[in-house]
């Protein structure tokens, strides 16, 4: 990802920024299996999340009337 | 109305002690003295909410009440599709974003009794944690003339903070909750990534936004969560996991959770001033009896680097239009941070969409199984000044963005909740903030966490001087 410099000869950020974030992909993806798909994260945050049979529901009252 | 909470002025005016014309009035005074030179509001709709407060007064006086927010003035980050009202996300153009129908969290707010009095100020198309705004003006820090407010949200913090609304929503792609609650002083909650519908809002990432509340307590913060949590056919993306009833749980203490301290990224490089009162929270929180430790969490960076290269890459197929069509009227640091988006290839993108998915089932595998919740810094220093954060060329600016926000970037690529609260103040008079995180979907442990807190200490009692 290392593009090249500026008309002007300067580095251009934005491919350096690029390149910087993508370093952290092209260390991993080798080790990627095929499992690895972008659902997969909703499944990690329905796996990490406390036992749904919470023992309060919703206090607050959608509507009242008195 | 800098003295009443959400939970106060509600009880209030069920009580018949404050009428709901009252309290819009008194804020919309406070708007008319005040927003000149603190630019909270994009759009103040005065006559839509006085009209909505007498029609409350009307139905409160035959004994109808909405719900727990009736006639509680509410305003919101002005890139919620609201009927009737433009919707700028902040930038040059004044109905930048429509939507079919009316924001579903504004709509469930508005269905339990809340009065909207107008849209509030942010960072152009929600990219920058400064508040800086060259169409609209910068939002001000309201404890500190010429220091920033905190973006995305800017307006959202400085609104409430200042007591011209009593609580407000906010988005949150990389810290826009976060950053605006610490820099301001106030309460601000990313929910877990689909605990609140997204719809009618503009989108800036749909893989990293998430839509919360913003208020003075940690106890108003889970009143308008609970209202506004919850699925929506609207969003595909709202789980359909059940809501507890955060109220209810608050008042458990805190006594034998598991709260640790990391002791990688999230202290390097912060100020002292900072990394004193995040060991003091700790401290805290070992008074009220949750059981201390530190963490060595897997490499924050890596989750930052690969939610960056996601929001960027989905930002700029957002706004490609403008981006495009009429890249004159973006702000330059807003056209920098585009243009990076637009340099990422699909192959990078694709891929930290799959190593996401590895990551946050790692994290959530491994810390959790040593802990309970996590605190942590929200910004590394004082709100700086609006002169130095803006300073230079785009590209300039916009590395300085990304490491103002980089202790509240990762939570997004994790979608985890997290809290931010007052946890004290600098030499210099502005607040520092604190992070609490939590597991996915326990945002019932993290508000109470918060709110035991909050109670042991007197940060959230404190108020700008403005008057």
């Amino acid at each position: 990802m290392s593009g090249p410099a500026r008309p002007d000869g300067r580095p251009d950020p934005a491919r350096a920024e690029v390149a910087g974030m993508a370093a952290v992909i092209e260390r991993a993806e080798a080790d990627l299996s095929l499992v690895e798909e972008p659902a997969r994260f909703a499944a990690a945050l329905d796996a990490g999340a406390p036992d749904e049979r919470a023992p309060f529901r919703s206090s607050a009252p959608r509507s009242t009337t008195r | 109305m800098t003295d009443w909470t959400i939970a106060s002025l509600a009880a209030a005016i069920r009580g018949r002690r404050i009428s709901s014309v009252e309290a819009v009035q008194e804020c919309l005074a406070r708007v008319a003295r005040l927003d000149g030179r603190l630019r909270a509001f994009i759009t103040v709709d005065a006559d839509g909410a006085l009209a909505r407060a007498r029609a409350l007064e009307v139905e409160a006086a035959a004994g109808r009440w909405r719900g727990p927010l009736h006639g509680v003035p509410l305003a919101h980050k002005d890139l919620f599709h609201i009927g009737g009202l433009p919707t700028s996300c902040g930038t040059k153009t004044a109905e930048y974003f429509f939507a079919e129908r009316d924001a579903t969290a504004v709509s469930r707010l508005v269905e339990a009794g809340a009065n909207t009095l107008g849209k509030l100020n942010m960072a152009e198309l929600a990219l920058g944690p400064f508040g800086d705004n060259a169409h609209h003006g910068d939002a001000q820090n309201p404890w500190r003339a010429g220091h920033v407010s905190g973006g995305s949200s800017s307006g959202s913090g400085v609104a409430v903070a200042a007591g011209l609304a009593l609580g407000a929503l906010g988005t949150d792609t990389g810290g826009s909750i976060r950053l605006p609650a610490a820099c301001c002083g106030i309460v601000g909650l990313k929910p877990t990534y689909g605990r609140v519908s997204r719809a009618g809002a503009m989108p800036l990432s749909w893989a990293m936004d998430h839509i919360g509340p913003m208020a003075r307590t940690v106890a108003d913060v889970a009143l308008m969560l609970e209202v506004i949590a919850g699925p929506d056919p609207a969003d595909t993306t709202s789980s359909a996991r059940e809501v507890p009833g955060y109220l209810a749980e608050l008042e458990r203490p805190p006594a034998g959770l598991r709260v640790a301290l990391p002791e990688n990224y999230y202290l390097d490089g912060v100020s002292a001033e900072v990394a004193a009162a995040t060991r003091h929270a700790l401290a805290a929180f070992e008074r009220l009896g949750a059981r201390v430790a530190s963490i060595r969490l897997p490499d924050p960076q890596v989750i930052h680097d690969v939610s960056s290269i996601i929001a960027r890459a989905e930002s700029s197929a957002v706004h490609s239009r403008v981006l495009r069509e009429r890249p004159h009227e973006l702000q330059p640091a807003v056209r920098a941070r585009l243009a990076v988006g637009t340099r990422i290839p699909a192959h990078d993108y694709l891929q930290a969409l799959r190593l996401r998915a590895r990551l946050a089932r790692d994290f959530n595998e491994e810390v959790f199984a040593e802990a309970d919740l996590l605190i942590l810094p929200a910004i590394p220093e004082p709100a700086p000044t609006l002169a130095d954060a803006t300073a230079g060329e785009g590209e300039t600016i916009a590395a300085r963005m990304g490491r103002f926000s980089r202790l509240t970037r990762p939570w997004n690529g994790l979608g985890l909740p997290v809290l931010a609260l007052p946890c004290g103040f600098a030499a210099s008079g502005l607040p520092l903030g604190l992070q609490i995180v939590g597991r996915p979907f326990d945002e019932a442990t993290v508000l109470r966490a918060g709110h035991a807190y909050e109670g042991a200490t007197e940060w959230h009692r404190r108020r700008p001087s403005l008057d």
